[in-house]
């Protein structure tokens, strides 16, 4: 019978390891009964985990030109296109009626502006001394 | 020749996808992160099912690996959660308790007998024992760890590591010739 039974001691390794348990322990190893176990254990993994480093190494090899590339592939066409209608555009709006160039506009000409020549008012003028104002005069 | 990096440098090979990388962490790995999860459900079916989750789950999270070099206690913290989550799932999928027999795996076929009684004293045995000491003994004893390797990825001191370990082996053997029968299989298996 094994000592560590019979006197209640572990059979010790150099390493301090309980042998014997550690050898009924090994009972609980699934590679006990299926040796192949833990290969299978670790081909599952990487089977799901294969998606996964893809995606990693996807990003990895993706570089700022691949970018930038990529991003103009899809973007340059149209933006060309967009530029040359937009020129086509212009040119076209300028041939059949040219459009008012924009002038700098001093400030009096802009108070004066719309206003009738006469700007001296009307009931102000000699003219009208028999007026409203003529009247009001009279009684003051 | 075999390839022996440090775990720091297979992390950051696998943060790139890196396959062979990440699949060097989960030959590293694999055998103690299922005696973790083990030490966790107490039952192989789903022992390997949180193992094998926590895989991707740190491949999915490896940007969160503050210290790759620590990689090991990082993915060992991983399957404790999974494991837990897993039986907290089960618990309530299940209304009634699960028998001590059912805790044990499938039975092949051609399993010997002997084998077959030892694993379950074990088994028992086991989930007797508080988690932290089932898990100490089984990475000890079952996966060859050492004390200092235990006491890092188990953020523990290696003092605790020691005396649980040596309290979950004098309860295991306690409970071992506790059992009739059990000697005659150890002798055997000696």
């Amino acid at each position: 019978m094994m000592e560590w039974l019979k006197q209640g001691t572990a059979r010790l390794g150099e390493s301090g390891d309980d042998l014997v348990l550690a050898e009924a322990l090994r009972s609980l190893d699934p590679a006990s009964e299926d040796p192949n176990y833990w290969l299978r254990f670790r081909s599952w993994v990487m089977a799901e985990a294969a998606s996964e480093l893809a995606r990693r190494r996807m990003i990895v090899e993706l570089t700022v030109e691949d970018v930038l590339a990529s991003w103009s592939r899809a973007v340059l066409p149209v933006a060309l296109a967009a530029a040359v209608a937009a020129i086509a555009l212009i040119r076209n709006t300028g041939l059949e009626d040219a459009a008012p160039v924009a002038s700098a506009v001093g400030v009096e000409e802009l108070l004066v502006v719309e206003v009738p020549l006469e700007t001296r008012p009307v009931l102000l003028s000699p003219d009208a001394a028999s007026g409203i104002v003529a009247f009001a005069s009279d009684i003051y | 020749m075999k390839e022996t990096s440090s775990d720091g440098e297979l992390v950051q090979r696998a943060l790139k996808g890196d396959e062979r990388a990440f699949g060097q962490l989960v030959e590293r790995y694999q055998r103690p992160a299922y005696a973790v999860a083990y030490s966790v459900t107490g039952r192989h079916e789903d022992a390997e099912d949180a193992a094998q989750e926590s895989f991707l789950v740190a491949l999915e999270r490896l940007e969160e690996c503050r210290n790759p070099e620590r990689f090991g206690g990082w993915l060992m913290t991983i399957v404790r959660n999974r494991s837990k989550n897993l039986i907290r799932r089960e618990s309530l999928r299940e209304t009634d308790q699960v028998p001590p027999g059912a805790r044990s795996r499938a039975r092949t076929p051609d399993r010997v007998a002997e084998d077959s009684e030892l694993r379950e004293t074990l088994e028992q045995a086991l989930s007797d024992l508080p988690e932290v000491q089932r898990q100490i003994v089984l990475l000890h004893d079952l996966e060859g760890w050492k004390h200092r390797e235990i006491a890092e990825r188990l953020e523990l001191p290696s003092g605790t590591v020691r005396s649980h370990l040596h309290f979950a082996r004098k309860a295991l053997r306690k409970a071992l010739e506790a059992r009739p029968g059990v000697p005659d299989i150890l002798r055997k298996v000696q």
